[in-house]
């Protein structure tokens, strides 16, 4: 009983932090997703995204903080580094190099999310 | 490097707490689960150490669940019989009435030259002289010998009981007087202080002095 216990709490705080980590993951990446696809309807009405693509910089400045409790922190750097390069060729009108930003960005984010849920890929 | 001192300090914090959890035990007295736990925490514990893009939550979180399983599997290998059989397994008798039994000794592995250093290291060196050795789960031999080369107790010779030994407690140790064992001892410093007296001595003199409550002593004097 001493020892059931305190395992019983660690089992609680566990899966709190999975549960917690699952649903904060998916909706900032969620979120991030779909300031990319904003990104790109600006860029392709206005031919520049910079207003979407500085907001999204913000916002994923403002969210890695958390994020590397819980993502491998080279994955978080990759999608920073994507998100600037996405902003820089917003910027500059360089359109093979946004488009390939924003597809670098979306397919980050899109293995974040997977490597969060409980698949067969995931577990083997 | 800061970071890496931080995180070491981290995972050291939550091993700690991780294996005061699942209680002390020496390696050699382990079930196989427990030894399998504790060899996997110091390699997970080591993962976010070394790789420090990897969030130091995974390896924590990693510990806990070994932690929870050794626990859970404790809980099952008491309440029941199988899966204590199937997780430990179960001891062995290896030597009847000074036979060696051939085939538990090939079931469980083991060599005669194994057998007799098992032996030896028990203090038996004619195994004609064992009535029972039991392999334990953890790989140690118990060794019950043929009662007539038992050593023999008061009770076999029929004499008086001797008087029960009295423990001694370090009363006096580099010339300080060790409050804890005078408590224990029931003991007072001025009583302490006649002691050394009658010996001639001086407390900071006094390497060791060990006591018991009969007042039976070690003195140790300072070269």
């Amino acid at each position: 009983m001493k020892r059931i216990i305190p395992a019983v709490i660690i089992l609680v705080l566990i899966l709190t932090a999975f549960f917690g980590s699952y649903f904060y993951i998916n909706d900032v990446c969620k979120t991030a997703y779909d300031g990319v696809e904003s990104c790109l309807k600006e860029y392709e009405e206005h031919g520049t995204a910079r207003a979407d693509s500085a907001w999204l910089r913000n916002y994923w400045d403002e969210k890695e903080k958390i994020l590397s409790f819980f993502v491998n922190h080279e994955l978080i750097d990759k999608v920073e580094l994507s998100i600037s390069n996405l902003e820089l060729h917003s910027k500059y009108k360089d359109n093979y190099m946004f488009f390939e930003a924003c597809d670098t960005v979306k397919i980050l984010l899109h293995q974040i999310m997977e490597d969060t849920k409980l698949t067969t890929h995931s577990v083997f | 490097m800061i970071t890496v001192i931080l995180r070491t300090a981290i995972l050291f914090i939550f091993v700690t707490i991780a294996i005061r959890i699942m209680g002390k035990k020496q390696i050699s007295e382990m079930q196989p689960n427990e030894l399998v736990v504790t060899i996997l925490l110091s390699e997970i514990a080591a993962i976010p150490l070394q790789d420090t893009s990897q969030p130091i939550i995974n390896g924590i979180i990693a510990v806990f669940v070994l932690v929870i399983l050794e626990i859970a599997i404790s809980v099952l290998t008491l309440k029941s019989a199988f899966v204590r059989r199937l997780m430990n397994g179960q001891s062995v008798v290896i030597i009847k009435n000074g036979v060696i039994d051939q085939h538990a000794m090939k079931k469980v592995r083991m060599t005669v030259l194994d057998l007799i250093e098992l032996l030896r290291i028990q203090n038996v060196f004619d195994i004609s002289t064992v009535a029972f050795a039991v392999l334990e789960v953890n790989g140690d031999l118990s060794v019950l010998l043929k009662s007539e080369h038992q050593p023999a107790t008061f009770k076999d010779l029929d004499k008086k009981k001797p008087e029960a030994a009295l423990l001694q407690l370090p009363v006096i140790t580099d010339g300080k007087i060790i409050h804890d064992s005078l408590q224990a001892l029931e003991l007072t410093a001025t009583e302490v202080d006649k002691i050394l007296k009658n010996n001639n001595t001086r407390l900071n003199q006094v390497f060791l002095l060990t006591l018991d409550r009969k007042k039976n002593m070690t003195l140790i004097k300072m070269r």
